[in-house]
């Protein structure tokens, strides 16, 4: 069975409407800022999607963007961690939610979970595409995971 | 008028408030809920004129509490405003009796067309 996936340019389009929407914000593709990845701390916020494609969606940031989008989010200087939490939640749901609307279904949508350090998919998962977006100068990352190659292969 | 918003994303419940207000629906009595079955129970002690509900909630999601609602007898005016808006979830909304279905993300202008028919 063929299945055709997420191609990056229709993930790029759902990032730029869902930022544009949520953040109030255009997000910036391209060239990323020069940042040590391994300095600070990583917000991580995944959903699953369960149906003919099985797919792990993760978006990943500094725990400065985090509490910028929660900022943005809620309109408030200073973003409780809960708040912080929620947002990226809540950020990653929608993000999920229009992904999902592109691939086959019959399909369902697992509640948000965000957590506070990097996200390891299970070893048989195949990541399916990435992108990565800068808001003000620090790099957001969207990432697919195929949680079932071998369905789509 | 009474609106009842039931999201378990406090954040979300936020905006869609805040996006209300940018639609030209203030002046109306907010009430939350922070899952399908704290909805449910708002729905009976709050009787709202209007239930705007995520569809994917921990206790019981948004289909479930429209089910429960109509086989209750209840007709309260119901819509989601969820992040999933394909043709079978909108089709499955409808036939479970919701008026409408807004996909996140959501304008203002989204909120308006939807709801004027409701609340003005």
């Amino acid at each position: 069975m063929t299945i055709s996936l997420l191609a990056p340019e229709d993930v790029e389009a759902i990032v730029e409407q869902v930022w544009s929407s949520l953040l109030e914000v255009e997000p910036a593709f391209g060239p990323l800022p020069d940042v040590d990845a391994s300095a600070g701390e990583t917000w991580t916020a995944t959903v699953t999607v369960s149906g003919p494609v099985a797919m792990l969606i993760a978006t990943a940031m500094p725990r400065e963007a985090a509490v910028d989008v929660a900022s943005r989010l809620l309109m408030v200087d200073d973003p409780t961690t809960e708040d912080v939490a929620d947002a990226l939640g809540e950020l990653v749901n929608v993000l999920g939610g229009n992904l999902k609307s592109m691939l086959p279904g019959p399909s369902t949508l697992s509640l948000p979970v965000t957590v506070t350090g990097e996200v390891a998919p299970p070893s048989h998962a195949e990541e399916q595409g990435r992108c990565v977006a800068v808001l003000d100068g620090r790099p957001i990352s969207l990432t697919t995971y195929l949680l079932d190659p071998g369905a789509v292969s | 008028m009474k609106i009842l918003v039931a999201d378990d994303s406090r954040v979300m419940r936020q905006i869609v408030i805040r996006t209300l207000r940018q639609a030209g629906f203030d002046g109306h009595d907010v009430v939350e809920a922070e899952n399908g079955r704290d909805a449910l129970d708002k729905v009976h002690s709050e009787a709202p004129d209007l239930v705007l509900s995520d569809w994917n909630m921990p206790e019981m999601n948004g289909i479930d509490v429209l089910d429960a609602l109509r086989s209750s007898g209840s007709t309260v005016p119901f819509g989601f405003v969820t992040s999933e808006g394909s043709e079978e979830m909108r089709t499955r909304a409808e036939q479970g009796g919701a008026l409408f279905l807004i996909a996140k993300p959501f304008t203002p202008e989204s909120f308006e067309s939807a709801l004027a028919p409701v609340l003005r």
